[in-house]
């Protein structure tokens, strides 16, 4: 046999060494690749979202995804944040549905929406204000040149002034919308995730009373004392401003159990009501 | 091809079915001569650059103008009736050279704006390029006066498309139609805009005019040109039987 010979090899080889190489992957090679393979999942469904499938068979897409259906909403939102667009706003009003769904809160769509009405009133506010200054001008311009009458309106998209005022709206607008929609993101991703974990929190969070949950800390006896965890209220994280994060029950109950003890502690001496404070 | 005084037809080729496979679709273009000051004239719906079969359409156009002695660089206005690509596809080229001023609906230009958004995609797959179009003007309903003494009237005539308008010029009794109707026939109204209600409405407000000459948007397999009363009223009642039943 030549060496050639030898280097040559059939399917099955190659697709036995390849699965050889998949089973050597690492934990976080394979955590990797699932993420990309739930990122992929995601933006499909966000596409056929747009297309039209309603939210309800959506869910049934997600229940598919038993153990990964979280990360997959995320994925999902994710994509649809992404077409929110200031001079497209066709499919704005279905993208704010689907994150109402699932964040279960009105309000966090709130930003959104009272940004996408006010860009339209802003722009048309510029056009009749530039088209009062220009308008007569432009009337007079067009007399020379033989046009005129009733029929006769002019147009202002053209002049430099609406061209450099609407261009300056739109950078405004964008640069407003750009900054609402990592914190919102970051908002989704913590009320779509089962996983409490400060790795979920590492999305740039900027809204103001968000910024400490990057640091947020499940076992922090204040917030649970405040939550009422012990006469059974919910766990919450440290920081948390907004409300009870879905917390995974493994989680919660760590939580209960180490806040029973740290209590125990707290509550020593038993004529003492007051609470411990927050740092 | 002049029509009467200083009114010209450049008819796209198309009354036969030979035709029509040969050079494709573009619309007729009318022009009114020297109606501008500095002897500028008036250019209605220019057609495309070139079309779907490579036809170039603007070079016909140009060629067929300088035998009648016009030329392009002489047009100080283009009035578009519609914002279909086969009506006003050469404009900002024609704009190149020339100068001349751009007019269209206003509400047409709701629709390009669309169009060149949320719509693109949709007017594509309907075979729909949508070339650029920056308008100086928009034209609504009321009176259109050019130079001294030439009066038009612009007329919304909505059904084919939303901001769709004729202009009428009663002196000559010339109407301008675009695609609201054609020799036996009437334009669709299955494009985004369209509105079989509105256009038989406009094709009624239509028919009551005083109109000699019918000058429409496309051959079609018929004549663009429908010339005398009878014809023009006869056309209509053909219309009303034939084709309103189906919209």
């Amino acid at each position: 046999m030549s060496g050639d010979d030898r280097e040559l090899k059939s399917a099955f080889d190659i697709a036995m060494e390849r699965a050889q190489k998949l089973g050597g992957l690492s934990a976080d090679d394979k955590k990797r690749l699932r993420e990309a393979e739930l990122s992929e999942v995601g933006q499909a469904l966000g596409k056929r979202y747009l297309s039209g499938l309603p939210i309800r068979d959506v869910e049934l897409e997600l229940g598919k995804y038993k153990e990964d259906r979280q990360i997959l909403i995320r994925y999902f939102l994710a994509f649809l944040m992404d077409k929110i667009s200031l001079t497209d706003p066709v499919d704005v009003e279905r993208i704010l549905e689907a994150i109402q769904h699932f964040s279960g809160s009105p309000k966090v769509i709130d930003g959104i929406r009272g940004l996408m009405n006010d860009y339209p009133a802003a722009v048309e506010q510029a056009r009749q204000e530039i088209q009062s200054k220009l308008g007569t001008a432009r009337r007079k311009e067009l007399a020379r040149k033989g046009i005129s009458g009733s029929a006769v309106e002019t147009a202002i998209e053209v002049s430099p002034e609406w061209l450099e005022t609407s261009q300056h709206l739109l950078s405004e607008y964008q640069k407003r919308l750009e900054g609402i929609k990592p914190p919102l993101q970051a908002l989704l991703t913590a009320k779509t995730s089962k996983t409490p974990y400060n790795s979920l929190f590492s999305a740039q969070l900027t809204w103001v009373g968000l910024c400490c949950l990057p640091f947020a800390d499940s076992e922090h006896l204040c917030s649970a004392l405040r939550a009422r965890t012990l006469s059974c209220g919910l766990p919450v994280l440290h920081f948390d401003r907004l409300r009870v994060l879905d917390l995974h029950l493994g989680a919660a109950l760590h939580t209960v159990s180490l806040h029973v003890t740290l209590l125990s502690i707290a509550f020593a001496n038993e004529t003492s009501t007051q609470l411990p404070t927050c740092q | 091809m002049k029509l009467v005084n200083n009114f010209y037809a450049y008819l796209w080729p198309g009354v036969t079915m030979q035709e029509m496979m040969k050079y494709g679709n573009n619309c007729n273009s009318y022009l009114v001569a020297n109606a501008l000051p500095g002897n500028k004239h008036v250019l209605v719906d220019p057609g495309q650059v070139v079309n779907e079969t490579r036809q170039k359409c603007l070079d016909r156009l140009i060629s067929e103008m300088k035998k009648d002695g016009l030329k392009i660089e002489d047009v100080g206005l283009i009035i578009n009736t519609h914002a279909h690509p086969d009506h006003y596809g050469a404009s900002e080229e024609i704009r190149k050279m020339s100068g001349a001023q751009v007019a269209i609906g206003k509400e047409e230009n709701e629709f390009l704006k669309l169009a060149s958004g949320e719509m693109s995609q949709a007017l594509k797959s309907m075979g729909f390029e949508m070339p650029e179009i920056h308008p100086d003007l928009y034209l609504t309903e009321g009176e259109l006066r050019l130079g001294k003494d030439l009066v038009a009237q612009i007329i919304l005539i909505p059904g084919h498309s939303d901001g769709h308008i004729g202009i009428y010029w009663p002196k000559e009794k010339i109407f301008m139609g675009g695609d609201l109707v054609f020799d036996g026939s009437t334009g669709r109204v299955d494009i985004p805009g369209g509105s079989a209600e509105a256009l038989k409405a406009s094709i009624e407000r239509i028919a009551k005019l005083d109109i000699e000459y019918l000058l429409t948007g496309h051959q079609y397999g018929s004549p663009g040109i429908i010339k005398g009363k009878d014809k023009i009223k006869h056309n209509f009642e053909i219309i009303r039987k034939s084709i309103f039943p189906y919209l």
